[in-house]
């Protein structure tokens, strides 16, 4: 016998002699208040005598005494024993010959009967109603408790705070423990606490819960399956699914049939409830889904037609030079030529940033992460900006520290690459076009800043807005579907981060975003 | 190798346009050129024209192009560039580790192309003059002295760390080849040290900023993102 056992044994031999005092103290005290009843009537009966009242006064007397003994006594045999005694006290303190049972009167053998027969009878119909009237009170109680658990199942908001809703319920009216075991498919999960009591008395009985659930009928304690079990546990279901197994810790004290019931009514609502709340997350979802789809079909749409123009333009000089070469002059052909390298380029990165979205979609971002040193990624950035950047001064400042971020490498190119062009297609030729990345923190932050014209106060808010375009721009044919921004904003967030617009002084733009920085490992060799 | 006719090139590439402009570009800087449209194609060629550089776009039909690599890797040593897409690393990393010495990105210019040819070819000339066991080593201003275990910059020694000295080193041995993040982690740091990348990265700078006159202009070695590092000869 392990440590365990032995402190087991022990502990409940102590609860047993703790039961046993308990019951011997309450049997004490009743048979302390009965006897004292008597005590007290029958000095109230002697004080009536003295007082000159007749020996019907004294009766009624004693069987008042006998009715408060029913009262405040649990037991009918209060009462038979309590009717004896006041025959037998009124036989003695009261009738001729005093302080002696025998009796010198013939009538008083009637009255003895009749005083015992009504003591007897009032007192039992008292105790009867006593019993009634806490019954009553009882159901009332339970009634209130079914009733308000309608209300609090209404008013949750997720399938725990239902899960609560049963435990907390559950305790109140059957004053013990519950746990829950969740069911996922046909696996059982591991039981746990729902009820905001102590959890004192608990016990893990797994197969007895899944027999429950096998079979969708109580098991345990006070059924008729595994009637020995510490619990009872019954599984919450609704013809279409079962959503867990609720254990009731009865430990000794099995559920009469009425508490049966009410339990079956909880668990019934909270499976209504667990069900529509099933209901309601999966037409969410749905919505999502939908709204997604809409959003890539508009996407689709927009793409494709602005994809026609520079498209119409390749096709277009390619043809003339291919049809009628000798009719231009070779500064035309250069310049169509030229031209179709351009509208090319400008193709090239809309697909990038189309398959940038690719990577978005459905709300599930499938980013890989790396760690990576901030001006490489800015230096690749700059290599991959439209060849406009000529006409503008690009600088960077580079940081002297080692600066690691963690990153999905190719969509962070993509954000950089896309505000720098936008700052080049918004800015006049010569403008200054600044990046720069420092620390902050936990984050890192990097800024592309020009000074051109800036963004206008009204704008601000939109401008990251899916499809959102400035009306004019400065640099001739900007073509932009309204993606770039946007996708810089999903993809700095998807990261964690923030992106920003800001003024620069004495004009232009500041666009500035944030990635969680990487800490540089300090561990020497 | 000094050959009168001059190094000869296979480019293995199905989409007939690409190629085109390809070979057009090679013939403009008067290399030679082999054409192969398949992988299959390709390993035969490789194996009886036995070209000097081998361009292998990743994207054929009939198999994949890192089986190409694998197989002509157990032959010979003959330099390789992949052609890939932008967004996709890890066929560029297979290739790499597969054997490839270095890759190209769709769409590439003109410019690009060229480079990777010239500074492949430069690698083929130096491989042929000294061999991989060399004593030391010389790239511009900066000497390894394998032997004693010394790096120099100019005339000034350098003084780095170990792991320094071993990724100063494993760099020099390839250099021209793209070395990739987890090639350089298993072989400085060893098995089981591949998901390090915040210390390579830690130490890739610090050696920078030993050996390179402006760290965020790096002359001696290139930063190749997503993918790995490059020592270049300068």
């Amino acid at each position: 016998m392990t440590v365990g056992n032995a402190l087991h044994l022990d502990l409940s031999s102590l609860e047993e002699k703790l039961n046993l005092w308990t019951r011997h103290a309450r049997v004490s005290t009743e048979i302390l208040r009965a006897v004292g009843i008597m005590v007290v009537v029958t000095a109230m009966s002697m004080l009536l005598d003295n007082l000159g009242f007749t020996e019907t006064s004294i009766v009624i007397t004693y069987v008042l005494g006998v009715l408060v003994i029913a009262l405040v006594t649990s037991r009918r045999i209060y009462c038979l024993v309590a009717s004896i005694l006041s025959v037998v006290a009124f036989n003695f303190f009261f009738t001729t010959p005093r302080y002696s049972l025998l009796v010198w009167g013939p009538e008083y053998p009637g009255t003895f009967l009749v005083m015992f027969v009504v003591g007897l009878l009032a007192s039992t119909l008292a105790m009867r109603l006593r019993e009634q009237a806490e019954a009553a009170q009882e159901a009332s109680r339970r009634l209130q408790v079914l009733l308000s658990t309608d209300q609090l199942l209404s008013d949750c908001g997720d399938a725990e705070q239902i899960v609560h809703v049963i435990g907390s319920q559950l305790e109140a009216l059957l004053k013990k423990d519950v746990v829950w075991y969740s069911v996922e498919g046909d696996r059982l999960g591991p039981s746990r606490l729902i009820s905001p009591g102590g959890g004192s008395a608990l016990a893990d009985e797994p197969s007895i819960a899944r027999r429950a659930l096998v079979n969708l009928s109580p098991a345990g304690a006070g059924s008729s399956s595994f009637s020995a079990a510490q619990g009872f546990y019954l599984p919450v279901h609704t013809p279409n699914e079962t959503f867990g197994v609720v254990g009731i810790m009865s430990c000794g004290e099995a559920l009469d049939e009425e508490e049966q019931a009410t339990c079956l009514s909880v668990v019934g609502e909270a499976a209504i409830a667990l069900e529509r709340e099933r209901a309601i997350r999966e037409r969410e979802e749905a919505a999502v889904l939908a709204k997604n789809e809409q959003l890539r079909a508009n996407l689709l749409r927009s793409i494709s037609h602005d994809l026609r123009t520079p498209l119409t333009a390749i096709s277009g000089n390619a043809d003339i030079l291919l049809t009628a070469p000798e009719s231009l002059s070779e500064a035309s052909k250069t310049k169509l030529i030229a031209d179709i390298y351009d509208d090319a380029q400008w193709l090239n990165g809309t697909v990038e940033n189309l398959l940038t979205v690719t990577k978005l979609e459905d709300g599930n971002v499938r980013l890989t992460l790396t760690c990576e040193v901030v001006d490489d990624i800015i230096d690749e950035a700059l290599r991959h900006v439209s060849a406009d950047a000529s006409r503008h001064e690009i600088t960077v400042e580079h940081n002297d520290d080692l600066l690691l971020a963690r990153m999905d490498v190719h969509l962070i190119v993509q954000v950089i690459v896309n505000l720098v062009n936008n700052a080049i297609s918004h800015t006049p030729a010569g403008s200054h076009i600044a990046i720069s990345d420092r620390r902050e923190d936990e984050f890192v932050s990097i800024s592309v800043s020009d000074d051109g014209p800036g963004v206008p106060e009204t704008e601000k808010d939109r401008i990251f807005d899916l499809f959102y375009t400035t009306g004019g721009s400065l640099s001739d044919g900007n073509k932009g579907v309204g993606l770039g921004l946007a996708l810089c904003r999903a993809v700095v967030e998807a990261h964690g981060g923030i992106i920003t617009v800001g003024d620069n002084a004495p004009h232009g733009a500041v666009f500035r975003f944030t990635l969680p920085a990487e800490e540089v490992p300090t561990d020497g060799e | 190798m000094a050959s009168s006719t001059g190094p000869q090139i296979l480019v293995v590439e199905d989409d007939a346009a690409v190629r085109n402009l390809i070979s057009t570009t090679l013939d403009s800087c008067g290399y030679r050129h082999l054409t192969a449209t398949t992988g299959h194609a390709a390993i035969a060629t490789a194996a009886t024209q036995n070209p000097s550089v081998v361009l292998l776009d990743l994207g054929l039909p009939d198999m994949d192009g890192v089986d190409v690599v694998r197989k002509i890797r157990t032959w010979s040593e003959m330099p390789i560039i992949v052609v890939s897409a932008r967004s996709e690393d890890t066929d560029k990393i297979s290739a790499l580790d597969a054997g490839a010495d270095d890759y190209l990105t769709k769409p590439f210019s003109v410019g690009e192309l060229l480079a990777r040819v010239r500074v492949t070819l430069r690698r083929l000339e130096h491989l042929s003059d000294e061999g991989q066991t060399a004593a030391s080593f010389e790239n511009g201003d900066l000497r390894i002295d394998y032997a004693a275990g010394l790096a120099f910059l100019g005339s000034e020694e350098l003084h780095l760390t170990p792991i320094e000295y071993k990724l100063l080193c494993l760099l020099s041995r390839n250099v021209d080849k793209v070395l990739t993040h987890q090639y350089i982690l298993r072989q400085v740091w060893g098995e089981g040290q591949e998901n390090d990348l915040a210390s390579l990265r830690v130490f890739m700078g610090s050696l920078r900023k030993k050996i390179e006159a402006d760290p965020s202009h790096p002359r001696y070695i290139q930063t190749h993102v997503g993918i790995g590092y490059r020592m270049l000869r300068v």
